[in-house]
């Protein structure tokens, strides 16, 4: 059964360089669950845009935009803040760069300080991923929220699994990425089948 | 009123617009801040200098304050903290701090949208009579000046391409210290006996009557090609040979690459070469200073396993692009081999994990210097 790993098990394999975090600018960011991770500067910032929607298939009949266009890219120096307002999603990464053992999954969420201003994140790292951790950021308070960049912001869990995956051994989307970089759901295969059935029902 | 005061109204109205938006731009940086802050100043002295008693003369004196002002904007509009290759110009910020007192200069970019238009604006490089005109006319002076270096849009987070910037750096250094100048000024005075020695690569020197301009614009490009070979070694001679299609060919403004590529590949090899040594000895003799290598070559796997590097000094921060091409100039299968396993990796997703992990490597470093700077 899968666990969650501690403290010394983490500085174990930083050790062994099996686990890469850089830069770790203090090693109390290691905590007796996980590793508390700092907010970096690079952020995409939703705006209106010109597009009614973004959309996320691959079906037209709302046009082709995709999210990339519903955002808007902006950067600080660490020390300089970031204002978050009310109900604005964010794309963000960690300062951090990581590369995962290939047997562990990381698990991030919001540090509880952080929950408890109203901001919210979910995201999983898979295994042998590498670059910095890609963050939505969203603030479900109803008043802008001013964070500093460099602050441990978030905070992550090392999960290890039942046994080894390979995670370059197949095409991936997201590599080595120092800057928080748009969805590219619309790169699913999936969604090429769904795409094609809806075609198909519709007589297009 | 005369046709040509109608026009400077028109360029003071279009400066207006320029300076009212210049408000947004955000630089993350106090002495650019200043320096906005002074050129806003200078604007609001040049606009109420300006009167219907103005004559021709003061008119394009005016006229040469404004442009000063388009031109300082044009550059600053390019180097908020959004838009300049942050990285890059803190490397050559620290290169430019071996020369130079960086205390009086500040490095920003312009955008532009050629491809490879690479190039040092030299409109106001070393203009003191300028600067202190405006200090005699309206009492404003700047504490600091730019350095102005175009870079192509498109490429301004390609950090292999940045090796043309370091060269680009070359040609504010050699203003600064008047390297150049000299070095023309004692071959076509007869000062330097052994002239020669130097018609390899600079065939002018055997024509009758001698163009100046031109031995002194190849002496500036033989100058600035060693400044870079100090910092990024022959990684200047590869991207050159590529974009020039290693002409043999000398132009007005530039010798040939091939001679161009040699004399970098003898500094960086350490070969004997009578360009090398003559621009080396008007350069020690100026700046008390030897072009040397001031980089360290990185010998580590950590791209091939996608990590950066860890950066210890300055040398290794130079060292940092060098290793880049490097890699880059390597057989991809060493990926395979840095992972232990066959890594699917397409050769444009390389392109960028070679980008991103220059960047970082390079983030890395100022942000642990910054960190522990300020605990």
């Amino acid at each position: 059964m899968s666990s969650i790993i501690t403290s010394a098990a983490i500085k174990a394999l930083i050790s062994d360089q099996r686990l890469v975090i850089k830069p770790l600018l203090e090693e109390n960011q290691i905590t007796s669950v996980g590793i508390d991770f700092r907010l970096g500067g690079n952020f995409l910032v939703s705006v209106q845009g010109r597009e009614p929607l973004i959309n996320a298939s691959l079906n037209h009949e709302f046009g082709r935009s995709t999210s990339k266009h519903f955002f808007q890219e902006t950067r600080r120096q660490l020390g300089e803040t970031f204002i978050l307002h009310p109900n604005q999603t964010v794309l963000a990464t960690s300062l951090e760069y990581v590369k995962l053992p290939e047997n562990y999954l990381l698990a991030l969420c919001m540090r509880s300080s952080y929950s408890r201003l109203g901001l919210t994140m979910s995201t999983i790292a898979q295994p042998g991923y590498c670059g910095c951790l890609s963050i939505e950021l969203t603030n479900y308070n109803n008043n802008p929220i001013n964070l500093s960049i460099g602050s441990r912001v978030f905070q992550g869990l090392f999960y290890e699994t039942d046994k080894e995956s390979r995670y370059f051994e197949k095409p991936r989307k997201y590599v080595c990425n120092v800057r928080p970089e748009p969805s590219a759901v619309i790169n699913d295969d999936d969604l090429n089948v769904l795409s094609n059935l809806w075609k198909s029902n519709n007589h297009l | 009123m005369l046709p040509i005061k109608r026009l400077l109204y028109l360029q003071l109205y279009q400066a207006e617009t320029l300076i009212s938006s210049s408000k947004k731009y955000n630089f993350s940086d106090k002495y650019k801040d200043q320096y906005l802050k002074t050129l806003v100043e200078l604007f609001s002295a040049i606009k109420a200098s300006i009167n219907e008693e103005l004559d021709d003369a003061k008119i394009f004196e005016k006229k040469s304050h404004l442009d000063f002002i388009f031109k300082s904007l044009e550059f600053l509009k390019d180097s908020t903290l959004n838009t300049i290759p942050f990285e890059v110009v803190g490397c050559l910020d620290r290169a430019m701090s071996d020369w130079i007192d960086p205390d009086k200069f500040i490095i920003v970019t312009s955008l532009q949208n050629n491809l490879y238009s690479f190039s040092y604006d030299l409109t106001y490089a070393k203009k003191d009579i300028f600067y202190t005109s405006l200090q005699t006319e309206y009492g404003i002076s700047f504490e600091r000046k730019l350095v102005q270096i175009n870079l192509p849009l498109n490429l301004s987070k390609d950090y292999l391409s940045s090796v043309a910037l370091y060269h680009e750096l070359g040609h504010f250094v050699d203003l600064q210290h008047s390297i150049t100048g000299v070095a023309e000024y004692n071959i076509s005075s007869n000062n330097y006996t052994n002239k020669a020695s130097l018609e390899k690569y600079l065939p002018l020197l055997k024509e009758t009557v001698l163009d100046r301009s031109k031995l002194y614009y190849h002496l500036g490009e033989y100058f600035c090609d060693l400044f870079a070979a100090q910092y990024i070694g022959d990684t200047l001679g590869l991207f050159l040979e590529y974009i020039t299609n290693n002409s043999a060919t000398e132009s007005p403004t530039h010798p040939s690459t091939v001679n161009r590529i040699q004399v970098i590949t003898d500094f960086v090899n350490g070969n004997d070469n009578p360009i090398i040594n003559y621009l080396q000895s008007v350069t020690s003799l100026i700046t008390n200073k030897k072009l040397e290598n001031r980089f360290d070559r990185i010998v580590s796997e950590d791209f091939y396993k996608l990590v950066p590097y860890d950066i210890e000094n300055d040398r290794q921060l130079h060292g940092t692009i060098v290793y880049g091409w490097e890699v880059w100039m390597e057989d991809f299968k060493k990926f395979n081999d840095g992972m232990k396993y066959d890594v699917n990796l397409s050769e444009d997703t390389i392109y960028r994990v070679v980008n991103n992990l220059v960047e970082k490597t390079i983030g890395n470093y100022f942000t642990v210097q910054n960190w522990e700077k300020s605990k």
